[in-house]
This record gives structure tokens, sequence and C-alpha cells, in this order.
């Protein structure tokens, strides 16, 4: 377990709201796929996950 | 009650105290004069029909004989066992037909879209659209955005009255829990039909077997759940933007004295987005000058503030409790209400007041309101018409204007979509940082506090209380509704809090991150995203196969609508164990609550319990987080061994 001894994040807050707005940054149709079939692969990619994919074999 | 037992958030205590001053009845001097009733609470009266009404109350201070037990049946027989599961039953009826209703509103609009007939909204997300078309088997191609949205549309309409199958979402669940969930019969169909089933089942003389009345029970709430919930914040999040993080303010100090102030509050988007867009128009500003106003405020209420806060980082005047008081600021122009949750004394508390009640729908209506219909295909023009009576009653306002100095900052927008891109970034999005923090004991479990508030209990106390414990003991909080709002209220919204609240092991995996130790996922509707955000768990593997296999637990301390109840059933149908404060519903049979409160578990891997102490409901969550962690053996810190080929092959 590990203690935290001092804060390690920047003080004060961000100026722009748009820092959080992460889906803006897949522009084209393709990529928006591309990431859909990885960074959400869970129910969109190919293959199955964890121990559902030792129970169903690709 | 002193003023001090009604509340733990300041403001609100403030206002109490003025709404005295100016004649004012709030919901807080209701329910000192109103009681609740002993026989209702419990779910001991039956008035199902003209024989009745029925009442069987639990003998009080006594153990109850077996021959009193007999004794305890309604006129046409039925047994008391039978009158609280209908009751039960019927509430998580009601909570999944307003959730769903609200899901179908959505859906209509999202086809009026497609096909150009709603002027003012516009697919904002494309992803999500793209995203709901691949599950469902909507052709992309070089398809339009709106020919995919209308085909999606179309299947999501579809979902409430199928004549065949089951709903579509629940392939997103783990397989196991779907094999549960075929094995106990308790797949829902079509969303309308288990509703309307369990109507017809609870009415006299049909279903009287608790159990398997129980086992519609669980259909109807996974219905709402996989079902309604789902589909209303998948399509708000194709029509609206799917949330990533906002920063913001919430509580009532963010009213501005100089300013139009213009509350939005219920729970539906629709209305909402388009008063935001009226609000930034420049004729709008323009009118509000000319009235004397610095500018146009607009702050939102329960879990339209939610939906708004989500997606624009609106400020939050309040939750549930908080409506009246914002009124009793006597600085609100107008209060400008869509559905569920609101107070129907909102016009008498005004008419001590300037505030304007407007109403915008035709399916919640109040008597003393104005009624602005507001017309979808029409948005723009009707939310026009919204503002331009806010400003039209600013010179109205009256002396009495005391906004309470009190606000505090959050961190808002954790769509299970954003935690895992926040996890893992955009390259390598992924839960398994959590799982790993959980399996390494960094993070102890996760527990999902949502819900309303009740005037029953000290407002935002429990909510307040029981998030502490759980961050305090390493438990990572997800929250939703006006439960995220009592959090934010008490500044655990931020990701310093994590510093100053949470254990040691939870604060480091915050500050790693950047997030706050509570996150924030949305309105009540949105708890639906507890349920993917969980799923993401269980497909990412190392914490067990099935949802009741997660180190994870829910509450909602301080609920009180039908639809917490409808909320609280989908999850224990969903395999997670669940805790209520404030009162149970079924007390009024033993056997009953005994199926509730442990027989479930046997069959659908989740269970009930009731605890209105806010410190032994966390901990029956945090033992029970320990008791999952233990059967999946990550109950104890193990030396990390790196394996050589030799060792590998060994194994083999």
């Amino acid at each position: 377990m590990s203690d935290v001894k001092k804060t390690g994040y920047e003080p004060g807050k961000p100026e722009s709201a748009e820092l959080g707005r992460w889906r803006y940054k897949l522009e084209s149709r393709e990529d928006k796929l591309r990431y859909l079939q990885t960074g959400e692969r869970y129910f969109y990619g190919k293959d199955w996950f964890g121990s559902e994919k030792r129970k169903n074999p690709a | 009650m002193d003023n001090k037992a009604k509340s733990v958030d300041q403001a609100t205590l403030d206002l109490i105290a003025k709404a005295c001053t100016d004649c004012a009845s709030t919901v807080f001097e209701r329910a000192e004069n109103m009681k609740p009733c002993p026989i209702g609470s419990e779910g001991s009266c039956c008035k199902g029909c003209s024989m009745g009404p029925c009442r069987m109350p639990i003998p009080k201070n006594k153990v109850e004989t077996p021959e009193e037990h007999k004794k305890r049946r309604g006129v046409c027989g039925a047994t008391i066992e039978t009158i609280t599961a209908r009751n039960f039953a019927r509430m998580v009826a009601a909570g999944t037909a307003a959730h769903s209703d609200h899901g179908r509103g959505v859906a209509e609009l999202l086809l009026a879209v497609s096909k150009g007939e709603a002027s003012g909204y516009e697919i904002k997300d494309e992803q999500k659209l793209l995203a709901l078309a691949l599950e469902w088997g909507v052709e992309i191609g070089n398809r339009s955005n709106n020919e995919i949205a209308k085909d999606v549309a179309i299947l999501a309409l579809n979902e409430f009255g199928k004549v065949e199958g089951e709903l579509l979402f629940l392939k997103r669940a783990p397989i196991k829990r779907q094999e549960i969930w075929h094995r106990e019969g308790v797949a829902p169909r079509a969303i309308d039909r288990e509703v309307v089933e369990m109507m017809h089942r609870t009415h006299t003389g049909v279903d009287q077997d608790y159990e398997n009345i129980f086992k519609q029970v669980a259909r109807t709430a996974l219905a709402d759940g996989w079902g309604g919930s789902m589909i209303a914040s998948e399509l708000q999040d194709i029509l609206f933007g799917t949330p990533t993080p906002v920063m913001s303010q919430i509580n009532l100090g963010v009213l501005k004295k100089d300013e139009v102030n213009i509350i939005v509050h219920g729970h539906e988007p629709m209305v909402s987005e388009m008063v935001v867009a009226a609000a930034m128009d420049p004729e709008m500003l323009a009118l509000a000058a000319s009235v004397g106003a610095k500018g146009i405020n607009l702050a939102g209420m329960c879990c339209t503030a939610n939906e708004i806060l989500m997606r624009h980082g609106l400020p939050i005047a309040g939750n549930f409790l908080q409506q009246e008081m914002a009124i009793v600021t006597g600085a609100v122009e107008a209060m400008v209400v869509d559905l569920q949750c609101i107070m129907e004394s909102l016009p008498d508390v005004a008419s001590c007041y300037h505030t304007k009640i407007i109403t915008t729908s035709p399916k919640a209506m109040i008597k003393g309101a104005v009624h602005l219909e507001f017309d979808e295909h029409h948005a723009l023009e009707s939310a026009k018409k919204i503002v331009r009576l806010a400003i039209e009653n600013f010179p109205n306002r009256r002396p009495n204007v005391m906004i309470p100095n009190f606000k505090s900052d959050l961190v808002a927008g954790f769509s299970h979509e954003t935690i895992n891109y926040l996890l893992g970034g955009m390259f390598r999005a992924s839960y398994r940082p959590l799982n790993d923090n959980i399996i390494g004991g960094r993070i102890r479990g996760v527990a999902g506090v949502v819900g309303c508030n009740s005037a029953r209990e000290t407002h935002n106390a429990a909510h307040v209380a029981m998030v502490k414990e759980l961050i305090k003991n390493d438990v990572l909080v997800i929250s939703t509704g006006c439960s995220a709002m009592a959090t934010a209220e008490a500044g655990l919204l931020v990701p310093e809090a994590a510093a100053k609240y949470a254990g040691a092991g939870l604060a480091s995996v915050c500050e790693a991150v950047g997030i706050p130790p509570v996150l924030h996922m949305g309105a009540c509707i949105d708890n639906s995203r507890i349920l993917i955000a969980a799923t993401m768990m269980v497909k990412d593997g190392g914490l067990g196969d099935d949802l009741a296999d997660l180190p994870v637990a829910g509450a909602a301390p301080e609920w009180m609508s039908e639809k917490a109840i409808a909320i609280g059933e989908y999850f224990v149908a969903s395999g997670v164990f669940t805790v209520f404060g404030v009162g149970w519903p079924t007390t009024g049979s033993k056997e009953v609550t005994d199926y509730l409160f442990n027989k479930v578990e046997a069959q659908l891997g989740g269970k009930w319990a009731y605890e209105p102490d806010p410190i032994k409901a966390a901990h029956l969550m945090i033992d029970h987080i320990d008791a999952k962690r233990k059967a999946l053996g990550i109950d104890k810190a193990r030396e990390r061994v790196l394996y050589d080929m030799a060792k590998r092959r060994e194994l083999e």
C-alpha cells in the first residue's frame, strides 16, 4: 500500500472547458469506428475478454 | 425537529428559517405535520378492490403467533405475503414506467430529428450513434447520420412493444448474467409488456404466490435498467453528447442577485437543452439588459440539473429537497419544470414571491402554474417564450431576496466511456487499471451510492456520511442523481477530496488518474451507466465471470420515490447487493422481507438490505465487498513472482 506524501497535481483550475472534451479528438467516421473496436472492445471488438474469453474460445 | 436536524446544508437551513419568516409552507414543515401512515409504510394495506381497503398491520412489540399470522388476510383471502409483494411490485412497475416513458420520449425525438422534423436539435455524438448501429446491426456504410439515426430510433421504439424476442441491451451483460436471467425466467421481453403484465398480475385475484410475483418484479425492473433507462441514456448521448469531464458549482449560492435567474427542474434534458440555447441568444440577452438585469443565469435542479451539468457544465442550485428553497431566495424569476419529482406545492411557495412556475409537458401540469407546452418541432421558439417570460418577470422581484453565500466546486461528466478513456487514454482505453488496483488492494471495491432525498431524514446527512465512510475505507464511489448532488455540496466531487477524505490506497489511485474519489455519472436515469461500467469490469477479467462476483455494492440511503425501488430491484436482479435507508416497504411480512434480504440471492446473485444508519449501512457494503474479495481470492496481499520459462512449463 502506498501513502500519499504530498499532492502531485497542479494547483488551480484548468482554464478551458474544452480540455475534458476528449471525444472531439476523433474526427472522421473511420477513426470513431476504429476507436469503438479497440477502446470499447468489450462490446465492439471481435475478441472475448477476461474470463469470458476462456469460456468462449475464438 | 429543530432546523439543524432538517439538513446538513447551511444554505438550506438559512432558507428554512427565511421560509418561516415569509410564511411559505415547505416540505420540511409538512413532514413535521404529517407523520407517515404506519400501516402503509410496512406494505400491510391493500386497496385493490371495493371490499377493502384491508389493513393488516404486523403486531407491534410482540412476536406474532401462527394463529395471528393466519388471520392477517384481506377480505378476498389474499395473504399478507401476497399483499406486501403486490404493493412492492406496483412500486417497481411505476418506477419502471417513469424511466421508460422518459426513454420513449427521447426515442421519439431522435426519430423526429432524423426526419428533419425537430428544428434546433441535431445529432451531437456520431460515435455513440455508430456504436448503437454496430450493436443493433444497423447498416453504416456511407449512409448519413440521419439515415442511421432513423433506423436506430425505430429499433429503440420497437423495444417497448415488440411481440417476440427479448430486449436488445441484455446482450451487453456478462454471458453468465444472461444465463442466470434465462435460467430464472426473468429476461424481459418488451418494456411495456413487463409493466402491463406486472399490473395485471397484481390485480385482485391473479398472481397469489409471492415468489412468482417477485419473478415478474425482477423482469419488470430489468426492463427498466437494461431497457427504458438505458435507451434514455444512450439516445440522449446521441442527441446531446456523451458526458465528458466538466467543472461546475453547486448549491443555492449559484443564483445571482443582479441577473435573471431561471431554474430548470425535473428529469428530461429535451426542454432544458433548448432553454440553454435560448438563454445565450443575443435577442434574449438584450431583452434582459433592457429590464436592468446584467445577464441570464441558468441553473438546474434535480436530475434535469444533472443532465445539463454533465453536458454543459451548467451550475446546479440543489437537489430534491432544495426545490422550494430556491424559490424562497426570492431571486428566481422562473422555475421551468418537465417531469418527475416536482412538488405540487411549488406554485403555493411561489405565491409568497414573484417566481413563475412554468410547466412544459402535457404529462405533468400543476394547478396554479403557467403552462407553456414545449413543442419539440419548434423547440427554440418554445424555449424563447419561456426565457422571455422569465425576463419580463425580473422587474417584479420583491425586496425579500436572500441568496445564501454557499456553493461548492465539483467535477462531473464520468460516463462509462469517459472512465474507460481516463484510465487508459485514447490508445489504451481500458478498465484494466481499475481491475488491477482492486486486485492489488489499493481500491477495496466499488460502491454505487445513488437515489433521492427524503424529508423523513436529515437532508443530505446519510448520503454524505455513507460516502465519507466508504471512501475512507478505500471504496471508490460512483454516484448519480440527488446523492451525487449531496456529496458535491459537501465538497467530495473534486480531486482534492481524495487526499482529504479517502484512504491511502484509493487516494493514490485518484491522484495518479486525476479523478475525485466520488465519480458523478449523471441523472437517476443514468444508473444504467453504472451497470455498463460494472459489466466492463467483468469483461476485462480477473474479477469473476458475473456482476455478482464483483466486489461491489449499491445503496440509496435517502430514497423516496418508486423509481428508486425500481432501480434498487434492477441492481439486485443484476447480481448486486443493495442497501436502502429511510424505511423498508415490506416489513409487514417477515416472509417476504426474508425472501428479499436473503433467499433471492440464491436465484439472482444479488439481494436487498435495509439499514437506516448510514455508517452501519456503509459497513454492510464493505463487509459484502470483503466477502466477494475473499471468494475471488484477492483478500490477501500476495508476493508477485516473475515466472521464468522453466516455471511456466511446470504450470502446464
